[in-house]
């Protein structure tokens, strides 16, 4: 981050769904679009609620805002990496939920980014129980399903 | 913690989420995959054209080709036709092929062809579908290596990837009827090209095999000079024109491949030419046997002749 943090008078109070408050500067604020037009209008007594935000979800956001490094791409790919690497599938969910919320722009990228990879090459179960989706299909309508995607497959290696 | 797992059909992550951000980020298998877990994914999948588009282009980059570009929809895989009483009329008029060829999964050669399927040399020939022009040469900035490199070979073997999906236009099927990934190579001693082959078994008796020939001054630029389709059944003989429509038809609607490692391929490969020459020779054998019971039997027939003639004459005298 370039810009120097604000004296903590300045801070601003974030309120998270589990009761949790965390005091961020300006800088960091800004960059969840959602909250932006409030913290304009708020002083250091207010509290923006964050509903659809828990507490580890946001000690993550904060933690990437601080300290994703402002220049060198390399040095963002290995923050990045590392910022991923210990993240549970359920974890990079929740954080994904946050994020979308909230609008912090290159996290969600990179929330994405890593749900796509991890979904890549994995079998339909797989991404059913990642995502918790029930599977209304009927087996003839899965069969047919799979059958009429079946062609896309044919003569893509897996190895 | 949000609450995150409230099953559904779709998903506790907002629709906005895995449409715009997850599933334009995801290659055909995953997305293949996505669209196969319930209906909600599956209409998120499907809705969008242009996601679609995007990720079969990236995939197959002959299909930003305008002869297919107009056919790639999601419709192309979940519109069944209408099954009708009279299936004489809906052969169709036109074949599309898409071909690209890959070097180490990256797009080398892409081209979209249009074979007219009511004419009368293509029902009456055997199947041959050769994508380029009689004299088109397509370089490929590949080193081109004299036969004896066998290291340069191995890496071709292992890099060289295609894909040939063939598309019947009018009923929006597709097939794929490469193998990907090599099954033979074979050099031509004569003309000193490489034939890489592609082959695949699309029915029980019948392979699709498609042959790349690669060609060039050695140490200089490798030339794709031929990538030509045909099929053969287990006698050996081609498939014509007319039957590969229907063999064709047949795989569009109700074929159902394994997904086959490279080996696995190959083997399947080796083991249909070895099938085929075993047909052969025990065909050959036959008309041995055949050839001679019909020698002894006009030997027969001579030697009676003569002797009814000798009788004859001994008679007269």
């Amino acid at each position: 981050m370039a810009e120097k943090a604000s004296p903590s008078s300045n801070s601003i109070s974030l309120k998270t769904v589990d009761g949790k408050i965390f005091k961020v500067s300006p800088a960091i604020a800004n960059q969840m679009l959602t909250i932006q037009p409030l913290i304009k209008d708020s002083d250091s007594s207010t509290i923006i609620s964050l509903p659809d935000v828990a507490a580890f979800h946001l000690t993550k956001i904060i933690e990437y805002l601080e300290g994703k490094p402002a220049a060198a791409p390399s040095a963002v790919d290995a923050f990045e990496a590392q910022f991923v690497k210990d993240l549970s599938p359920e974890e990079l969910k929740g954080l994904l939920i946050a994020v979308g919320y909230l609008k912090v722009n290159g996290l969600v990228d990179l929330m994405a980014n890593t749900v796509a990879k991890l979904i890549e090459n994995k079998s339909v179960e797989y991404v059913r129980k990642f995502f918790g989706v029930v599977n209304d299909f009927t087996p003839a309508e899965e069969a047919k399903c799979r059958q009429e995607h079946a062609w896309a497959f044919d003569g893509v290696d897996e190895d | 913690m949000a609450q995150l797992h409230n099953n559904t059909s779709l998903s506790s992550l907002p629709h906005h989420l895995i449409h715009s951000h997850i599933l334009t980020r995801l290659h055909a298998h995953a997305l293949f995959s996505a669209a196969a877990t319930s209906s909600d994914f599956y209409r998120l999948c499907t809705v969008d054209n242009h996601l679609w588009h995007s990720i079969t282009t990236a995939m197959w980059p002959s299909l930003t080709d305008p002869l297919a570009a107009s056919l790639i929809s999601p419709c192309i895989n979940h519109h069944r036709p209408i099954p009708m009483e009279n299936h004489s009329p809906s052969q169709p008029s036109e074949l599309i092929s898409a071909v690209d060829l890959y070097y180490d999964g990256k797009p080398l050669f892409s081209k979209c062809h249009v074979t007219q399927t009511r004419k009368g040399w293509f029902l009456s020939s055997s199947l041959w579908i050769d994508i380029l022009e009689p004299n088109e040469v397509v370089p490929t900035r590949l080193k081109f290596s004299p036969n004896d490199d066998v290291q340069w070979l191995k890496n071709l073997e292992q890099k060289l990837t295609l894909s040939w999906i063939m598309i019947d236009p009018t009923r929006k099927r597709a097939v794929n009827l490469s193998s990907g990934s090599v099954v033979s190579t074979r050099w031509q001693t004569l003309t000193e090209e490489l034939e890489v082959v592609y082959a695949v078994m699309i029915e029980e008796e019948v392979q699709c095999s498609v042959k790349v020939t690669c060609c060039g001054k050695v140490g200089g630029e490798m030339d794709v000079r031929e990538v030509s389709l045909t099929m053969q059944g287990m006698d050996g003989r081609r498939v014509m024109g007319k039957d590969s429509m229907v063999i064709l038809q047949r795989v569009m609607e109700f074929g159902n491949r394994k997904r086959l490692s490279r080996k696995e391929k190959k083997e399947s490969y080796e083991k249909f030419c070895r099938m085929k020459k075993e047909r052969g020779e025990r065909l050959l054998k036959k008309y041995k046997n055949f050839d001679l019971v019909a020698d002894s039997t006009l030997l027969a027939f001579t030697v009676s002749v003569l002797f009814f003639c000798f009788l004859r004459y001994s008679w007269v005298c």
